[in-house]
Formats: structure tokens, sequence, C-alpha cells
């Protein structure tokens, strides 16, 4: 778990994005503490706080004083709205600027796009790396 | 009483060893050669983190961590220990060495005493002792307190240790590479002990190590020391963007680590693995993607083998 | 409070404690190898005097033979204990000021403890060999007619300085080196001799009865006793002091 190139504290944000994302951290719903997640994963607290404090500013989390953090209210359609707009900023921007030197008509890659059969709840935009 | 965690500073701190003599318990004389331990010495560890004090045997780690208990002055420069603001030297000043508690390999036991013997003392001593807490540890580290611990394993010995170091809630708790003896179960259950009991009681925490693997992502601060100089001094994330690793078709990944000094190369074939200072610049990593060079981090072990080891070759550790 | 007045009071509180606890370790440590050497030391005693009894009579006491033997049990533990709690003491946060004052202490506690034992030996031997109709004679000491006090106060003496002269034996060594730590084995040998003589005991005194008794030489005598006892405590104050725990390079 975390063992990516980027700064531990990034891929803990990251994965609680995801979590959000996906459901799986309702809003209003209690996030592990720090302590916790120090002591699951192994990791420094410090670690750990300085993830959550930076979900806290992007108004992922909020805290509740003496109870620990939260998923904000609101924080699902958020980070679906941010990701939805990263996803062609992203995403489809390299793939169409790739295309554009391949040489692919723009007619061929919408045939290509109309003819996949569409996953039910767009799974295709959670951001995957 | 509580008391805020503490502080360390080294200013240009220099320990030349005399050749000196000592009396065995044996009651014979040894002789023991002199030397350099420390040599123009400057870092501080910062109060409430968990710092790793890394360096190869013999880089001056369990000096400095003594001339930071007391245990010695320094032949040069200054040490200074305490809380934030309120740093003094720590030498015979026993506000501040009651509060520093260094565990060390050679355990500091009553060897042929019962166990309970050298935890009465330490609980005696320290005004922070915990000792419902050192039973819960001794009982987790599964260490028999009637037997002696001359006639205790080396495992259990350090589980002793790392029981005393947690037990005593100093504000300036030292392991000097306790950990090493344990079994690998006891080593996470100490890990966890650690993180746990640092949560719920803030404190300064030094590990030192020259493994780094498995205590890399504990720090929160790591010094590097190498042959008595502190090579760095600075947060973890820093040091692990200290390094770069790029992996990939020969010609594009050393046009890329041209502008880098390099630390480390590999070959596999036609793919060559360097490992470089630094991290890329946002050109170079775009750079990097259009010719498919994988760009990754490196872990803080062979970071520290890289910045540590004297010749090309990498030395092997014992 | 403010945090440096905080610490001060820490500091104050933390000496206690340490100075306290130094004392209790070594304390228990010579007492409980101690008791087993008391209890050697009566049953040889009582051995001798049987085995003696046993081809009739038997003049003086045993005790006094197997006196001599006390102080260098305990100056060996002194050595001992000293050299295996110091850095234990310091690993524990205590100062060498602490313990030094802990063992200075601990070996008059000690000493005192000794001291009071071997009056009251001695005084059950007297009073057994009344008993069984033998002369009971005693040549150590100040008093030749034996004094439960005094005798009390001069083996309290006797054994502080000699755990006070074991603990300063290896720290000698380590400031003196190898050469300058014999000529150092030397000195303690002196104040050795010098508070046997002072207070008429040991190997080198003990045989004969002393000639110049009397209150004078008594008084004499005690204050050679806190003389040593004191001359002892700021030898090893000197010595433990500085001391520096050595560690492996590394």
């Amino acid at each position: 778990m975390f063992d990516g190139p980027e700064p531990i504290y990034v891929q803990i944000a990251t994965w609680i994005r995801a979590q959000v994302l996906s459901g799986e951290l309702g809003e209003e719903e209690q996030v592990m503490s720090t302590t916790q997640f120090a002591t699951t994963f192994r990791i420094n607290p410090a670690t750990a706080a300085k993830a959550f404090s930076g979900l806290v500013e992007e108004g992922v989390l909020y805290k509740r004083r003496g109870l620990g953090m939260f998923v904000a209210p609101g924080a699902r359609q958020k980070l679906l709205a941010d990701h939805r707009k990263r996803y062609f900023e992203e995403v489809l921007d390299p793939a169409l600027t790739q295309a554009d030197i391949l040489d692919i008509p723009v007619a061929d890659i919408v045939d290509y796009v109309l003819g996949r059969t569409p996953r039910s709840g767009g799974g295709a935009a959670t951001k995957e790396k | 009483m509580s008391i805020a965690p503490f502080g360390a500073a080294l200013d240009s701190v220099a320990v030349h060893y005399p050749t000196s003599w000592r009396m065995t318990q044996q009651g014979t004389v040894a002789r023991e050669t002199g030397g350099t331990a420390l040599d123009g010495a400057t870092c501080t560890f910062p109060a409430g983190a968990i710092t790793g004090l890394l360096g190869r045997n013999g880089a001056g780690k369990t000096t400095m961590i003594g001339l930071l208990a007391g245990f010695r002055r320094p032949t040069s420069g200054t040490v200074r220990v305490g809380p934030e603001g309120y740093e003094r030297d720590p030498w015979e000043n026993p506000a501040i060495v009651s509060g520093v508690q260094v565990v060390r390999e050679s355990g500091d036991v009553m060897p042929d005493e019962k166990v309970g013997v050298t935890l009465r003392h330490y609980g005696a001593v320290r005004p922070e002792w915990d000792a419902d807490y050192a039973e819960r540890l001794l009982d987790l580290f599964e260490v028999d307190t009637r037997k002696n611990p001359a006639s205790l394993s080396r495992g259990k010995r350090s589980a002793l240790g790392a029981t005393i170091g947690l037990a005593s809630r100093a504000p300036l708790t030292i392991f000097d590479e306790v950990y090493l003896g344990m079994d690998a179960p006891t080593r996470y259950a100490f890990y966890d002990e650690l993180l746990k009991d640092y949560a719920e009681h803030p404190r300064t925490i030094i590990l030192s190590s020259h493994l780094v693997g498995e205590t890399e992502r504990l720090f929160e601060h790591v010094v590097v020391v190498d042959r008595g100089r502190v090579l760095l001094a600075e947060p973890a994330e820093d040091m692990r963007a200290r390094g770069t690793s790029l992996t990939g078709n020969a010609t594009a990944v050393d046009h890329l680590a041209a502008g880098h000094r390099l630390l480390h190369r590999q070959e596999l074939g036609p793919t060559v693995m360097v490992t470089v200072e630094g991290s890329l610049a946002e050109q170079e990593a775009a750079e990097a993607a259009d010719s498919g060079v994988q760009v990754g981090s490196v872990p803080l072990q062979d970071l520290f083998v890289h910045l540590t080891s004297t010749t090309a070759q990498k030395e092997s550790e014992r | 409070m403010s945090v440096a007045g905080n610490l001060e009071e820490r500091g104050r509180l933390a000496r206690r404690r340490s100075t306290r606890a130094a004392e209790n370790v070594l304390t228990n440590g010579m007492l409980v190898v101690g008791a087993w050497f008391w209890g050697t030391i009566i049953l040889t005693s009582v051995v001798i005097a049987a085995v003696q009894g046993w081809f009739g009579g038997l003049d003086g006491g045993t005790l006094q033979y197997t006196l001599g033997s006390a102080r260098w049990f305990m100056f060996s533990l002194g050595l001992i204990l000293a050299t295996t709690t110091l850095p234990m003491h310091l690993a524990a946060g205590g100062t060498r000021r602490s313990f030094v004052d802990g063992l200075i202490r601990s070996s008059v506690f000690v000493g005192l403890a000794t001291g009071i034992v071997t009056a009251v030996l001695l005084l059950i031997e007297e009073l057994a060999w009344g008993a069984i109709g033998w002369d009971w004679q005693f040549s150590q000491g100040l008093v030749p007619e034996g004094s439960f006090a005094v005798t009390a106060a001069s083996e309290t003496l006797v054994i502080a300085t000699y755990i006070l002269i074991g603990a300063m034996l290896p720290a000698g060594y380590q400031r003196f080196g190898a050469w300058g730590g014999s000529l150092w084995v030397l000195a303690l040998l002196f104040l050795v001799i010098f508070v046997d003589w002072a207070v008429h005991t040991g190997y080198v005194f003990g045989w004969d009865t002393l000639a110049d008794a009397g209150p004078g030489r008594t008084l004499l005598g005690l204050g050679g006793g806190v003389l040593a006892v004191a001359i002892a405590s700021f030898g090893v104050d000197r010595l433990y002091r500085g001391v520096s725990l050595r560690s492996t390079i590394g």
C-alpha cells in the first residue's frame, strides 16, 4: 500500500479521493483518524495528517472538533466535477493530440467511440494512473 | 507531570576518543584504541517528530546519541537538548537527562538480576515512567520477567530494551538499532506500539539504523551521517525527492540523465536503469513521457546507500 | 508556571529521585549478596567453634578471624556494583552526581548495617562462650574488652571506606591508564592501611590487642575512620563526575 513514486501523503490523498468517488466513503461518514491510519499502514502520523489537511483545504473532508475527520457534504459531486473536467484535459486531450500525430481521422475516432458500448456508472471517468 | 517534547541540536561537534584503558568485569585491563567519531557535525532533531538517524556502521550515530543523552561531552562544539526554545547542555543536567531515554544494543540493564530489578530502577529515576504499560509490553513481547537479562535470548533482550524505551515516555526517546535483534513479528509489533503510543503521548523519537527499508515510512525527518559528518538533515519527503530513477531505452535515459549527477547505473540488456540526484524539471518529465522513459521514486534505503557509499561499487552491508 | 521554571523544578525533582534510586539499587544489591556472605560467616564460625570444642576448649572467639574478610568482600561488591550500575543509571536518566551521592549514602548505610550485625554477632559469641564456660577474647578494635557502640561505629567506617575504594579502583584505571592505574592501586592500598590502622582491625593490625588503648585513642581512631570515608567520598566524586560512557565507535 502506498508504494508508488509520488510522496506518500499524495498517495494517501489520492486513495481517499478514490474512496469518496466510488462511494465507499459516504458523505458525513467518519474517516480513519491519523493514528489509525498511521498504525494500520505503518506510516508516520504526520504524513497522514498532511494528506488530511490537504483534503480539508480541497473541501473533501472537514474537521469536527474533538471528533475527527468527516467527508464533507457534496464532496463526491465536487470530486466528480473536478475529475470530469480533468478527464478532458489530462486524458482526452493528449489522446487526441496523439491521434493528430498518427493522422487518425476524427470520423474514425467518433465511430470508435459510438461503436463502444458504454458501461454503466461511467467508471471510465475515474482517473487511473 | 507532562512536559513538551524535547528538540536537540548539534553545532559543529567533534568527538575524538583518546586511547584509553578500562577495567573489565573480570578484573583484567583492556586497552581501547582512540579515533575520531564525529568531525564537525551540525544538525537538528526537531521536537515532536520521528527522526531517522541513518549511517553506516562506524559513521558516528552511536556517538551522536551518546552526546544527546549526556553520556559524554564533545571534544569541541555544542550540544543542546530540551523543550523548544529551552534547549540546554545535557551534560549532568538532571532536568534534561531525566527526559532523554536511550535504548542501546548493550541494554543498560542489570544483567544478573531479575528483569524486575532493572525496571524498578528505571521507574524510580524516570518521571514519566508508566509501570502498567511496561508490564503490558513485556506481556506482548513475551519476555519472562522471572529471568535475568543475561539469560534472555538476543531477541528478548531487544524486546526488553524496546519496553524500556516505550514505557519511559521520555520527551526524547532514542532507539539505537535495538530492533535489529528482534524477529519480524516482534519488530512489527514494536513499530505498531511505537506509532500508537507516539500518537497518544507526543514526544520526540529518534530511530537509528543502517537498515532503512522497514522503517523509512515511520520517519518524518531524517539525518544522514557519514564518516563523522552530517550528510543531510531534512524532512523525509525532501530526502525522497533527492533521487529519481529513470528506466528505459539507453540513449533516451542517458540523454535525460546528462544534466544530473549520476548516483547509480544498471544495464539490463538494451534497457538501463539509472538513479540521478534531484527530481526532473517539468520539461524533462515531458521529454521522459514522450520517449517512453519510466520515471520513479527511489527508496530511502537505496538513496542512503548511494549517498554514503565511498566507492562507485555498491558495498553490501553486513 | 513558565517553561524555564518548570525545567528548574523538574531538575530538582529528578535529582532527588535519581539519588534515592541509585542509593536503593546499590544498597539492595549489597545487602542481598551481603546476607549470603553473613550466612556463610556465621556457619563457618559455628563449625570452627564446634570442631575446636570437640577437641576440648577454645581460647578467644572465632568470629574475629573471619571478620577481616568481610571488608574485602564488601570492597569487591563495591567494585562490581559500581561498574555495572553506572551505565544503567545514566541510561535511566540519572546524573553522575546523583550516582555518586547515592553511592556514598549507600556505602555508609551498608557500612552501618554491617557494623551493627558485626557488633551483635560478637555479643552473641561472647554470651555463648560464657554460657559454655570458654574464655572469650577479642583482640581487634579500639576497645580491647569490647564495646558494642565502638565496634559498630568503627566497622561502619571501615566498610564504607572499603566499598568506596572498590568503586574507585576501575574508575581510576579508566582515568589514569594502565601505568597510572597501577600507581592508583598503591594509593588506594595506602588508604586501606590507614583506615585499618585507625580503628585497629583487619589483617595487618588486628592480631594484637591495641597497646595504647583508651578514650583518647578511641576518639582518634574513629576520627581517622571518618577522615578515611571523607577522603574516599571525595575521590569517588572526583573520579565519577567526569566519567564518560564509552560506547563502541559507531
